[in-house]
């Protein structure tokens, strides 16, 4: 796509050409630094859920003045064929005339009757609250959306829709408990029911394991900042920091950590926080593996607001220790979260780490046994302690 | 085979379910579903990434285009 920017930069000043693009990302701002990195101050559109329904990009289209496509992935940067064959060329317009502007929908005149109405009623309605909506109705869209893979279980589309949904919810103020997994495990129906669908594919290995990983995703992100810096400018800012899974590079193995590694809490003996304190939500990506295969475990700690609780960081890292079952492997058994240089502090922290399933193993799901070690305080009573948390690292297993 | 949307109506539902997957062979690469050359180009409403307004194609008409559908991964 550069390489058309650059290759046309004359054709798009004097008005010949204008490039226009089209998103099929979880996170549009993203492109949008992207955009500012390469120079390129085209319109872009959004289509985060795929409304479009391409199954794989880049796709590049050539298409007239009256709307009509006159060519699919012309020869990538061949602008002297481009221009002899389309920029020169006059062509007729369609039968019937042009397309009208879209216009906003009444979007409640939209909504099916409660307990009724199609599918496709409800995926209708639940698109027109995806595109007009905005996030005001995302929590009518997901509903919407369960109301359309309800009557139809094979409702790939309605499922990367719903999945989409959950995990903008999950990056915004309104997140719910559940989102982010709701979110993997609908793009895994939708992925089971359509395989050689790879923007459903291409949204779980964005935060799936490294066996899995075609490349890393977001690994541009450094470079596009610091280029933009030196160019004196401003970095768009991201509105959800890339982190983990979407920076790690593909692996051709597993490989756990052999290094020794001491359990912080062998005796238990460490107060519990029952999750008054610290809220612990975990992630497994995928939900469910075949025999031998790996996922990725994401834990993500927040502090509770009601209780005003906020992390001491006047003395250890945050730690976390995951005990697998025989035949179970983990990366590191032993894991850390570097603690801020401020006294005290309210992130939300984040550990990824990877999971490999046994080759022979009977069980259909594992709870893997973990708990965490942190210093809290809480502002209510004014009280700073050191406490434990228990918690499972929840995965499927398929039969094979 | 590509379903085109007519948008004279206002009613997103029609404009909304013509967007459907459909079969195609892409040029040179890969399928493209949905996509066919002679064919209009689905009149698909999205958002803007710059300011979030909704907008479509549509709003280019009488210009030549170079579309480009991708991610920036």
């Amino acid at each position: 796509m550069p390489g058309w920017h650059d290759a046309t930069k004359d054709l798009q000043a004097s008005g010949d050409l204008q490039m226009v693009g089209i998103i099929q990302e979880q996170h549009p701002d993203r492109a949008r630094l992207f955009m500012q990195w390469k120079e390129m101050g085209w319109p872009i559109l959004v289509d985060a859920y795929n409304l479009l329904e391409v199954p794989v990009v880049p796709i590049t289209l050539a298409i007239d003045e009256h709307g009509v496509i006159r060519q699919i992935n012309p020869r990538r940067g061949d602008v002297d064929r481009l221009q002899e064959t389309f920029l020169s060329q006059t062509f007729d317009p369609p039968p019937g005339g042009a397309d009208d502007l879209p216009r906003a929908p009444n979007l409640d005149a939209l909504r099916p009757p409660a307990g009724s109405g199609s599918a496709g009623a409800w995926m209708a309605y639940g698109d027109a609250l995806a595109v007009w909506g905005g996030p005001d109705r995302r929590d009518d869209a997901i509903a919407a959306y369960e109301s359309a893979v309800r009557p139809n279980a094979e409702n790939a589309l309605g499922h990367f829709r719903l999945g989409v949904a959950h995990r903008m919810r999950y990056d915004s103020d309104a997140r719910r408990d559940g989102d982010f997994t709701k979110a993997v495990e609908h793009w895994m129906m939708a992925l089971d029911i359509d395989p050689n669908q790879y923007i459903f594919r291409r949204r779980i290995q964005q935060y799936g394991p490294r066996l899995d990983k075609p490349y890393p995703f977001y690994d541009w992100v450094v470079t596009a900042r610091a280029e933009i810096e030196a160019r004196g400018e401003a970095p768009s800012p991201l509105v959800v920091e890339p982190r983990g899974a979407e920076f790690a590079r593909p692996a051709e193995a597993f490989v756990a950590s052999e290094k020794p590694e001491d359990e912080p809490d062998p005796r238990g003996r460490v107060l519990r926080d029952e999750g008054q304190f610290i809220t612990i939500e975990t992630t497994t990506v995928p939900p469910a593996v075949e025999p031998g295969a790996t996922a990725r475990f994401h834990i993500v700690f927040r502090p509770v607001e009601e209780n005003e609780s906020h992390w001491n960081n006047e003395a250890e890292d945050l730690a976390f220790w995951i005990d697998p079952p025989a035949g179970w492997e983990v990366e590191h058994r032993y894991l850390t979260v570097s603690i801020p240089p401020e006294p005290v502090s309210r992130e939300t922290r984040v550990l990824e780490v990877e999971v490999q399933a046994p080759e022979r193993t009977r069980a259909r799901r594992v709870n893997i046994p973990a708990y965490a070690l942190y210093y809290v305080c809480e502002d209510v009573n004014g009280v700073c302690m050191y406490r434990r948390q228990d918690v499972e690292l929840q995965i499927a297993v398929k039969r094979q | 085979m590509v379903h085109h949307a007519r948008l004279s109506t206002p009613s997103l539902m029609v404009l909304l379910s013509v967007a459907v997957v459909a079969s195609g062979q892409a040029q040179g690469r890969g399928p493209t579903p949905g996509f066919e050359v002679g064919q209009p180009f689905p009149g698909l409403a999205l958002p803007r990434l710059d300011d979030g307004r909704t907008a479509s194609l549509a709003d280019f008409r009488g210009k030549k285009l170079l579309l480009h559908v991708f991610a920036s991964w």
